[in-house]
């Protein structure tokens, strides 16, 4: 059986992207063979065709997808050919003390789809393809059908992430938050909050037109009435998640939080991320800082079951964009760039 | 001797308030825990600023009569607290005129708690922050941001009683302050600071995770970093560094349980356990230290900040190197009641374990606080000694 694989070569090549049509090697035990539905552009990946992040090359890149079972060697599991899943960004080995210690995105034997080079495992290891060669180490979750591939396919990284994030959320009665940043991270932190109880949810970011998303995902759009919130607020909000990407949003965020208050650094996973704060800040205010980068297999669960609760009660499928062929990836990302959609989709074999 | 070294100052609006105290005492004790009928005098040493005149001076005033809730305390033993020392030096803000001191052991000479067990003559520390225990602070265990946070040794003399500060005889514990008794094992030398830097560190602990062969880097050698290394010891940590700027304090810091890092043999400890440690704590009150901090963290490690309280803390971070490796930062900054209690524990558990005496320096006398604040700035001890000749009517 033949696969086909989008492979990245790096920026500075002559082709970033170039189209490989390859057999796809025989499964070894554990592993999981799975055919690409759709997968959905990460903008860590629109990052790293900008030059802002390094991936080893040559690599396939994309590690947000809805797949289906083609294949499999977990005789132990009750997986069939045919079943939707989604499946964890982070392979691990269950054995280190990271995995023991449900730290599993720490893996010291940790492989990431999307992020590892050509020559790794079977090098069928990103999103933007046909197939993907699922890992023996790699957490799986059913995609009940009440959920489509639209709404599926950002679970893996960008709804997973969040319900990592929200493992450190208290149960605040009249609690108030504040999210900084209305991509699809945003989005869903603030439908999360919203769920947990939160009493107010704030979000802010930079696209205006995501106003009417953040109202819909139960929060309270902020854009340029912003400064006299800011004040209002100043020392009341139990919570405030940075999902945008953008470390200069971090003074505002500490001036918001309440004494004792929680802050959640999800999204400035890059090295232009200077913080300009002092630790008398954090001292003084008793504050937490908790850093969250990926998540951990029980995440994947708590996702899938979010979204299976909620489906009905948000409109998740609005706010993912377009899909485009799979040979049309350059473009796709080139889409995805201009983030007028939080999300825009891959699918493989559409022409 | 003692008289002349006495300034009496006109009270200005207190006269009144000390008349009717004159006059009241006349009437039967409402409480029967009096060991002396009023009025009863004190003296405080006043800290006026560091441009004033004079930057202390003593005064005598009528202790006033205590309301409900309240406990008079003659103060056995203050200790000088390194934040007292930056206060003298501009380095931090005090109102004035005040009392400073925060930490002291102290000795009921009154009280109006008459639900409680205290007796004339217990032994006591207290908690620094008086809190209301009713706002939504109190309520979630952090009162020391209680919203009408009161602090010892922090308050303008005309805030309350007056007597709100360890640099004096006496002083009235308000009824929203949490009190423990001394158990008679500890001494009041290792008593002293007990209410502030045992029971920060007590503080600090409730958000070490316990790890299994767990390894600690305790940045700071002075009474906070020393107590914190013994606490982790006692929490279960195998390994419990500790680097500081004072290569004398090496033997103490082993008697606590730590392995001291001074120069070269800290410089190859980074290398080494980079990305190995489980938990850093910061307590020397410089922000330079948490880079290195930070390197050392393994994946999910905890960093608990306790000393840069002053804002001349800037930290020279990246947002991705908390992300990256999942980090959590937690702030410390004073304490609860329960801490409090269980700083008491520790060290009646722990009192013949590590050499609490030893870390303690000399006593002055209350009249020679300037001098003692003096010997505390060459951070020779952990802790430098006051001690008030108390006063009677």
């Amino acid at each position: 059986m033949l696969g086909e694989r989008i492979v990245f070569n790096g920026l500075n090549s002559e082709k970033m992207f170039s189209s490989e049509t390859v057999p796809l090697p025989e499964l070894a035990p554990g592993e999981i063979l799975v055919k690409v539905r759709l997968a959905s552009i990460c903008m860590s990946d629109v990052h790293t065709t900008t030059g802002q992040r390094v991936e080893p090359t040559p690599s396939v890149l994309g590690h947000e997808a809805v797949v289906e079972v083609v294949a499999h060697r977990r005789p132990e599991s009750d997986l069939m050919k045919g079943d939707r899943l989604t499946f964890s960004i982070a392979d691990s080995c269950a054995k280190c003390e990271f995995c023991l210690k449900g730290l599993s995105q720490k893996c010291t034997k940790l492989f990431k789809y999307g992020h590892a080079k050509l020559s790794d495992g079977s090098g069928f290891n990103g999103c933007y393809a046909s197939h993907i060669i699922i890992r023996s180490g790699t957490h799986v979750v059913k995609i009940p059908n009440i959920i489509f591939d639209r709404c599926a396919a950002p679970i893996n990284c960008s709804l997973a992430t969040v319900m990592c994030a929200m493992e450190f959320v208290p149960k605040i009665k009249n609690g108030r938050a504040f999210v900084q940043g209305d991509g699809m991270l945003g989005l869903y932190t603030s439908v999360v909050l919203h769920e947990l109880g939160y009493e107010t949810v704030y979000c802010s970011g930079n696209h205006i037109q995501r106003s009417q998303f953040i109202t819909r995902f139960g929060a309270v759009p902020l854009y340029n009435v912003n400064y006299e919130i800011l004040i209002e607020e100043t020392n009341k909000i139990d919570v405030v998640v940075e999902v945008c990407g953008v470390s200069n949003v971090v003074n505002d965020g500490i001036k918001l939080l309440k004494p004792g208050g929680l802050y959640l650094f999800l999204g400035m996973v890059h090295p232009h991320s200077d913080l300009h704060i002092t630790g008398e800040q954090i001292i003084r205010k008793c504050l937490m800082i908790k850093g969250i980068h990926n998540y951990a297999p029980r995440h994947l669960d708590q996702a899938v079951d979010f979204l299976v609760k909620t489906i009905d009660k948000y409109p998740y499928e609005e706010v993912v964009g377009p899909t485009y062929d799979l040979s049309d990836l350059q473009n796709a990302i080139k889409i995805a760039t201009e983030k007028t959609y939080a999300r825009v989709l891959v699918k493989p074999n559409m022409k | 001797m003692i008289v002349s070294r006495i300034l009496i100052r006109s009270f200005k609006q207190k006269y009144s308030h000390i008349c009717r105290t004159l006059c009241s005492a006349q009437k039967s004790n409402a409480t029967t825990h009096t060991e002396k009928t009023y009025p009863i005098s004190g003296t405080r040493t006043v800290f006026n600023g560091i441009n004033s005149q004079t930057m202390f001076a003593p005064q005598t005033a009528l202790i006033p009569e205590l309301t409900p809730g309240e406990i008079l305390v003659k103060v056995r033993l203050a200790s000088i607290c390194m934040s007292d020392v930056h206060t003298i030096r501009g380095q931090r803000i005090e109102p004035t005129p005040s009392v400073l001191g925060h930490e002291a052991i102290v000795e009921v000479v009154t009280h109006r708690r008459p639900e409680s067990d205290l007796a004339v003559g217990d032994r006591l520390t207290f908690s620094i922050a008086d809190s209301c225990g009713q706002c939504e602070f109190c309520l979630t265990g952090l009162n020391q941001k209680c919203i009408k946070l009161f602090k010892y040794g922090h308050a303008k003399l005309s805030d309350g009683s007056g007597y709100n500060g360890c640099y004096a005889t006496h002083i009235i514990l308000r009824r929203g302050t949490h009190v423990v008794k001394i158990p008679e094992i500890i001494s009041d030398r290792c008593a002293a600071p007990i209410n502030c830097s045992l029971a920060t560190a007590m503080c600090a602990m409730e958000y070490v995770p316990k790890a299994k062969n767990g390894r600690a880097f305790v940045q700071g050698d002075g009474m906070l970093g020393l107590y914190t290394c013994a606490a982790l010891r006692e929490h279960g940590f195998e390994r419990v560094y500790c680097s500081g700027t004072r290569l004398q304090r090496s033997k103490f810091i082993e008697h606590f349980g730590g392995i001291p890092l001074y120069n070269a043999r800290r410089n190859e400890i980074l290398e080494e356990e980079t990305n190995k440690i489980d938990v850093v704590v910061e307590v020397c009150g410089v922000s330079n230290v948490v880079n290195d901090g930070l390197r050392l963290l393994k994946p999910g490690g905890v960093y608990l900040f306790v000393g840069m309280v002053h804002p001349h803390s800037q930290l020279n971070i990246t947002g991705e190197q908390i992300i990256r490796k999942c980090l959590t930062i937690k702030g410390i900054h004073n304490y609860a009641p329960r801490h409090l209690d269980q700083a008491v524990q520790f060290l009646e558990k722990t009192f013949k374990k590590y050499p609490y005496e030893e870390l303690i320096g000399p006593t002055y006398d209350l009249s020679d606080l300037s001098q003692a604040m003096q010997i505390s700035i060459e951070k020779r001890y952990g802790r430098v000694l006051v001690k008030p000749n108390v006063l009677t009517s």
